[in-house]
């Protein structure tokens, strides 16, 4: 699978093979690859949200983006 | 007995206890004009409160001038809160200022309306101005005070709900007189990088006066031209600015804008774990179905009986003879050879009504002739005259010894005249 493919590029992918699964167009050799592909998005999809555990974090400031930390009001 | 002495700072001590324990003084409200105005290097304000025949110092340390709206001067006309107390090491007593604002807010209000009214008019509120919100964002500018709590609050319910996605802080002055250029540049700034696919612009609870820049003519065209899908978060529930009338999306506070902003994650993965399961069922109906058609096909008549493949065409042949026959020039021939017939038959029939009519046609005639024939009426015993072989049917025309003679049915005579008499026999 395409490594550049966003979370929200394989959901979408995910759903349109779901619903051309259950429209009952497809041929059988088609139905067989279609379902293993989507399957495919599944796990990637989930290992996308498991994987991004922390989220990321940053402050333009001026011209430049640094890390940021949440400070408690003085 | 020795009299006691105070010392000053005991009495000071004492009249600084007094003041900080009546209730009256520790909050009091005043309205006033600012004089002796002086801004200490450090950032507290100095300056004296008066009225027409009166007056009292007061003080407003740096941490309390960040909500000012204002920069006070000699003259400004405020309204105050705060509370008194002594400054030991002068004696003096003083007021000590947590907020003040230009005395006429209820013209702030006033303004407020006025500029909701012309920006409504405008059609800067309208829906159709308004973008959608990603669904999916990439990431996510947030223009708010980096120290504050809604920045907090943001960070944590974007980051429980969807890590996926980035934030970028653009920190801003959220309140105070520089508010609103602050918040303007950070759009602006946001729409330049063009980083993020999302704003989140706003600030935690507060005064009106503390939300005051959101309020603001600038900020609100800043939102509205914003290229980025702008939701507004400012204050609490119960706090409606200009600007989430013009933001694409109002949140009520910063924590529900991050969970506008974003998905659930807990409700991606059961989405996911439903498109899988569907996917699977429908795969599976789907060999089934193919199954059942196999073993319907494979026990259908034809491979039971394969004569009977035949026996629709055999029926088949013997209707388009049928229909061949219908259609044959013998069959029209025969048909019109019916019809020949049939005129021909028409023909005769009224040739005999005819000839019957003139048939009793002709007998009436006949009958008529009979009443009017002569011999029919000599038979009656009726007779001719004649004379010279003319009939006489007058008197005038016979004369005494003309001969004339008598015509009766079965023969005739002939008489002498000897009297004529004229009139009615």
């Amino acid at each position: 699978m395409d490594k550049k493919i966003t979370f929200e590029e394989a959901l979408k992918k995910l759903e349109s093979i779901v619903k051309e699964l259950e429209s009952g167009q497809l041929s059988l050799e088609n139905s067989v690859s279609k379902y293993n592909e989507g399957i495919e998005l599944a796990t990637f999809c989930n290992l996308e949200l498991k994987n991004a555990e922390v989220i990321v974090v940053k402050m333009m400031n001026q011209e430049q983006l640094v890390d940021f930390q949440v400070k408690e009001e003085e | 007995m020795e009299r006691t002495y105070l010392t000053v700072t005991a009495l000071n001590r004492y009249l600084k206890f007094k003041f900080d324990n009546d209730a009256q003084l520790q909050s009091i409200l005043l309205k006033a004009e600012v004089s002796n105005f002086k801004r200490h290097s450090r950032g507290h304000l100095y300056l004296t409160l008066k009225d027409e025949s009166s007056q009292i110092s007061a003080v407003m340390f740096a941490t309390q001038t960040k909500s000012l709206l204002f920069t006070p001067k000699d003259g400004s006309k405020v309204i105050i809160q705060g509370y008194i107390s002594v400054y030991e090491p002068y004696g003096t007593y003083q007021v000590y200022i947590t907020k003040m604002s230009e005395d006429g807010i209820g013209d702030l209000y006033q303004a407020f309306e006025l500029l909701k009214a012309s920006l409504e008019k405008e059609g800067l509120f309208s829906e159709s101005r308004k973008k959608s919100v990603p669904l999916f964002p990439k990431a996510i500018g947030v223009i708010t005070s980096p120290t504050g709590a809604a920045i907090r609050d943001v960070i944590q319910v974007i980051g429980r709900r969807y890590p996926l996605t980035k934030i970028i802080v653009y920190p801003a002055l959220v309140q105070g007189v520089d508010a609103k250029y602050s918040i303007v540049n950070q759009i602006n700034k946001a729409n330049k990088d063009m980083l993020v696919d999302t704003l989140i612009v706003g600030r935690g609870g507060g005064s009106i006066e503390d939300l005051w820049a959101f309020n603001e003519e600038i900020v609100a065209r800043a939102i509205a031209n914003s290229e980025i899908p702008i939701i507004s978060a400012v204050g609490h529930e119960t706090d409606f600015t200009i600007a989430d009338f013009v933001a694409d999306l109002r949140a009520a506070t910063p924590s529900q804008a991050a969970e506008f902003a974003v998905p659930d994650q807990a409700t991606l993965y059961l989405q996911i774990e439903q498109l899988k399961q569907k996917a699977t069922l429908s795969v599976n109906n789907e060999l089934v179905n193919l199954r059942k058609q196999l073993n319907k096909i494979k026990s259908s008549i034809v491979f039971i009986e394969p004569s009977r493949l035949f026996q629709t065409n055999e029926m088949k042949i013997d209707h388009l003879i049928d229909r061949l026959n219908r259609t044959s020039p013998k069959n029209l021939l025969l048909q019109k050879e019916e019809e020949v017939k049939a005129y021909r038959n028409r023909l005769q029939l009224s040739f005999k009504q005819q000839l019957k009519i003139r048939e009793s046609e002709f007998l009436r005639h006949i009958e008529k002739l009979e009443l009017v024939n002569p011999l029919s009426i000599m038979k009656k015993g009726f007779s001719i005259v004649k004379m010279q072989n003319k009939i006489i049917d007058t008197v005038l025309n016979v004369h005494i010894n003309d001969e004339v003679r008598i015509q009766l049915i079965d023969g005739q005579f002939t008489c002498l005249v000897n009297k004529i008499e004229k009139g009615e026999s």
